[in-house]
């Protein structure tokens, strides 16, 4: 899944938009410290997540974003709080859980022909919507065309699906037959892009599957949900009425936590990690994830169409220095490939460490040994900014100097895909899914132009084989194109951090690195 | 006195359209535009290009621009092109928050610097008054996010826990329903602005105070406290009118910070986020808005200082 800051709003920190002055932050930072320091001493606790939470109440959750373009259109949605409220209200056929393995979920079974060709869909009997629908074949079908024809969030991830190529088999199952083999058409379907909605669907009088039912929405400011009392799973949820709120900047949010006019808030920066543990009404909740924040080299453009300049680059990182200056100790180790943590991901490759004798000598024989270059940053998510610089500081030592500039998110996004050196971030994603999105072509989130005949060869293969460990010797392959050539430079993956009130419990720890447990409010309530 | 309001108003007129113009120009040269703002990260060529056509972006600037003017002069401030939703909806509850706070904010600020305006001028080059000149200066010198996370930490977070520590309203409340939430933003306001009024007032004032007239009261045998309420005071008020009035207009642009910190749903943030949208009607119903909060308040100004001057109403009979 794809995620986009708001203006301003944006993201692991749609934080740090515009207004924001040397001074505001400084001031900020300064609170931030002053807050830590004062505050008392306690105890973090453990995880509250045992517990069974107690039926009934209204959470009030505070989500980093968002903007006045804050869609609850379940197929547009882009930031973190459009995330947010789609999973309150959609469900997708297929969901990732907290370990990163796919569960059905309005889905009974997906399965594939022999080569991934074609799918078969069977959905799950008696789900209906929110205003009575059953669930059947039908709303997939109108799901599916809603996304291709609309040409909406999702498309790139279904361009595989020939619509007029869709058979329905009964009233529950549907049989697609694909334009070219396509394994990764299940972990698409995991991605709020794909949410079901119903034959007719109106985004203006939203309505869907989910645990919450649509109250009231006022666009960059807040949406409150209430139960829906005939979700799939009669337990849950246990809230009566969800509220999300959006917040642009990183105190306000929270102040709102410690003031205690929200319960919960998500993407926490490291440098507020001290006083919510000094605090004792509040918990953390720190998970390591698969999501990645790249630095982002042009392999079609000097300097960094040579090789030897891009293995230069990322042999003159000391990336556990990086991950303690930039993140506080918030992320783990990356070898600049992703899909970490997700099946395929190929452990044996050598964990790539700082060797700034090689990368001078590389940066030699490719006749840069003065190599000076402008580094596009924008706080678009977690530490983006300061991981820039402190590449900037590092790179100094091979001889390299790294110019940082700083967009706004919006100007930042206006020339998305086209800076020669720049930075990204994607949330977690399965190894095919992300390639599709950055390396073969018609990437949509090609920010490396990548495009390698071999690799995508390979991808092509791999989409074909529906067998684990076959798929996964040839993901292996590609993972090594990618350790060698590719124009990613991934030090780490930014763990995510969430805070919340100690009343609330059921939080779970998601890997994906979509905040607050997937945000699955669903399984979220009161203390007893 | 007629004609002279009427020319002045039919300026301030003038005075908003040319504001709308360069305002609508420096929109246009700012890189991006909304349809890429909403898109972010999604924005892939045909996108951008189908959002464009659909938010008439691709038209030519004139166009554009006569489009929003003649939506404007007929009364309808458009749509927003972030959500579509009507520029008058978008901006509404946050022009009432935004007044409250600003109203709020004047109200308290003037009375209090004026007493205090007063005071020091009537003792003024003596020790106490030189403690509240040097206290007022370096409240003046910080600025307004540092005044208003300092109260946070002061009232709200750290030393007591007397006041919210931001003052979230939800969409549809209004600003009186929760006075709490009003209490810290507008006493930063005034913390922001009094220092200035402080001394204006007391400038005026010790003026008024060795003036011969005063002079003459005071030799006369009066009380002090009548000859400063009596003769002193109501000429001060003029030529402090005028400085005053400049310094409430400052208010429009220091409640922009205030809203911020606290995240006080005010037309600060909204013209923070639209701008940041590049979101051309609400940017453009906002800049005009302000506009002619400025030109409202400093004709106000004029009016206050001619009825207080005698001479000046003659004058223009």
């Amino acid at each position: 899944m794809t995620e986009r800051p708001t203006e301003f709003e944006l993201s692991p920190g749609t934080r740090r938009q515009f207004l924001r002055t040397a001074g505001i932050t400084g001031g900020l930072l300064l609170t931030g410290d002053i807050l830590a320091a004062c505050g008392g001493d306690s105890e973090e606790s453990a995880d509250s997540a045992s517990e069974t939470p107690a039926r009934g109440g209204a959470l009030r959750v505070g989500v980093l974003g968002g903007s006045s373009a804050d869609t609850l259109d379940a197929n547009s949605g882009l930031t973190y709080p459009d995330t947010a409220r789609g999973i309150a209200l959609y469900d997708t056929l297929a969901r990732y859980d907290e370990d990163l393995n796919i569960e059905m979920s309005l889905a009974e079974s997906m399965e594939p022909n022999g080569d991934a060709s074609e799918w078969t869909i069977r959905l799950k009997p008696d789900i209906t919507f929110h205003n009575g629908k059953t669930l059947d074949a039908d709303d997939v079908i109108f799901t599916f065309t809603r996304i291709i024809e609309g040409n909406l969030v999702g498309a790139a991830g279904l361009a595989a699906v020939d619509l007029g190529n869709i058979r329905k088999l009964d009233s529950r199952t549907l049989r697609l037959k694909l334009r070219k083999p396509f394994v990764t058409l299940l972990p698409v379907s995991t991605q709020i892009a794909s949410q079901i909605v119903p034959v007719g669907y109106d985004a203006k009088a939203p309505v869907g599957t989910g645990p919450f039912k649509f109250k009231s929405f006022t666009p960059g400011k807040q949406s409150s949900f209430v139960r829906n009392p005939d979700f799939r799973d009669d337990r849950r949820p246990y809230l009566d009425e969800l509220i999300i709120i959006d917040f642009t900047d990183d105190s306000a949010r929270l102040n709102a936590l410690l003031g205690g006019t929200v319960d919960m808030i998500d993407q926490v920066a490291p440098s507020q990690r001290a006083t919510i543990q000094g605090n004792g009404e509040f918990s953390l909740s720190e998970t390591e994830t698969a999501q990645w924040t790249p630095f982002v080299m042009r392999v079609d453009a000097a300097p960094f169409d040579d090789v030897q300049v891009r293995q230069a680059m990322r042999l003159l990182i000391d990336r556990p220095q990086m991950i303690t200056q930039a993140t506080g100790e918030a992320a783990t180790l990356g070898n600049d490939i992703f899909g970490k943590l997700f099946p395929g991901y190929d452990e044996s490759i050598a964990q790539r460490e700082q060797d700034l004798d090689q990368a001078r000598s590389l940066l030699k024989a490719a006749g840069q040994e003065d190599l000076s270059v402008e580094l596009i940053t924008s706080p678009v998510a977690t530490n983006l900014v300061q991981a820039a610089q402190v590449l900037s500081e590092q790179a100094s030592d091979a001889g390299v100097t790294i110019e940082v500039k700083e967009l706004n998110p919006t100007d930042f996004f206006a020339g998305y895909t086209t800076w020669p050196f720049t930075q990204d971030f994607i949330f977690g994603l399965d190894y095919l899914l992300a390639a599709s999105y950055t390396q073969v072509p018609g990437a949509v989130l090609g920010t490396t132009h990548f495009e390698n005949a071999k690799y995508t060869k390979l991808y092509d293969e791999a989409n074909a084989l529906i067998e684990e460990a076959r798929r996964n010797e040839v993901l292996a392959e590609m993972q090594r194109i990618d350790y060698e050539q590719g124009g990613y430079i991934i030090p780490y993956f930014p763990n995510t951090i969430d805070a919340y009130s100690k009343n609330v419990t059921g939080l779970l720890q998601a890997k994906t690195g979509v905040p607050l447990g997937n945000y699955r409010f669903d399984v979220v309530g009161f203390r007893a | 006195m007629t004609t002279f309001v009427l020319r002045r108003l039919a300026l301030a007129v003038l005075t908003l359209w040319v504001v709308s113009v360069i305002i609508f120009l420096a929109t246009q040269v700012l890189p991006g535009d909304a349809a890429r703002a909403v898109l972010g990260q999604s924005a892939t060529p045909d996108r951008v290009a189908e959002l464009q056509a659909q938010l008439h972006l691709d038209d030519s600037a004139v166009a554009q621009y006569w489009n929003w003017l003649s939506g404007i002069l007929s009364g309808d401030p458009g749509q927003s092109l972030s959500n579509q939703r009507p520029v008058r909806d978008v901006i509404g509850d946050g022009i009432v928050n935004s007044l409250v706070l600003m109203l709020l904010a004047a109200a308290i600020a003037v009375p209090v610097a004026a007493v205090i305006g007063m005071v020091a001028a009537a003792r003024r080059d003596t020790r106490s008054e030189q403690v509240i000149s040097t206290s007022l200066l370096v409240i003046a010198a910080l600025p307004e996010f540092v005044l208003a996370i300092g109260l946070t930490v002061l009232f709200s977070t750290l030393v007591f826990d007397f006041f919210p520590s931001i003052s979230l309203l939800d969409p549809g409340q209004r600003p009186w329903d929760e006075p709490d939430l009003l209490v810290l933003p507008v006493t930063a306001l005034v913390m922001a602005v009094v220092p200035y009024l402080v001394r204006i007032m007391r400038g005026s004032m010790v003026e008024a105070l060795e003036s011969d007239y005063v002079e003459m009261a005071t030799l006369k045998g009066l009380r002090r406290s009548r000859v400063v309420t009596r003769h002193a005071l109501p000429n001060a008020v003029a030529p402090s009118a005028q400085a005053t009035a400049l310094a409430l207009a400052y208010l429009a642009g220091g409640v922009v910070v205030v809203e911020y910190v606290f995240a006080y749903p005010g037309i600060g943030q909204e013209l923070v986020s639209a701008i940041s949208a590049r979101d051309i009607p609400v940017i453009q119903a906002l800049t005009l808005l302000l506009a002619a909060f400025y030109i409202a308040v400093n004709l106000v100004a004029d009016l206050i200082t001619i009825l207080v001057t005698p001479r000046l109403r003659v004058a223009h009979r």
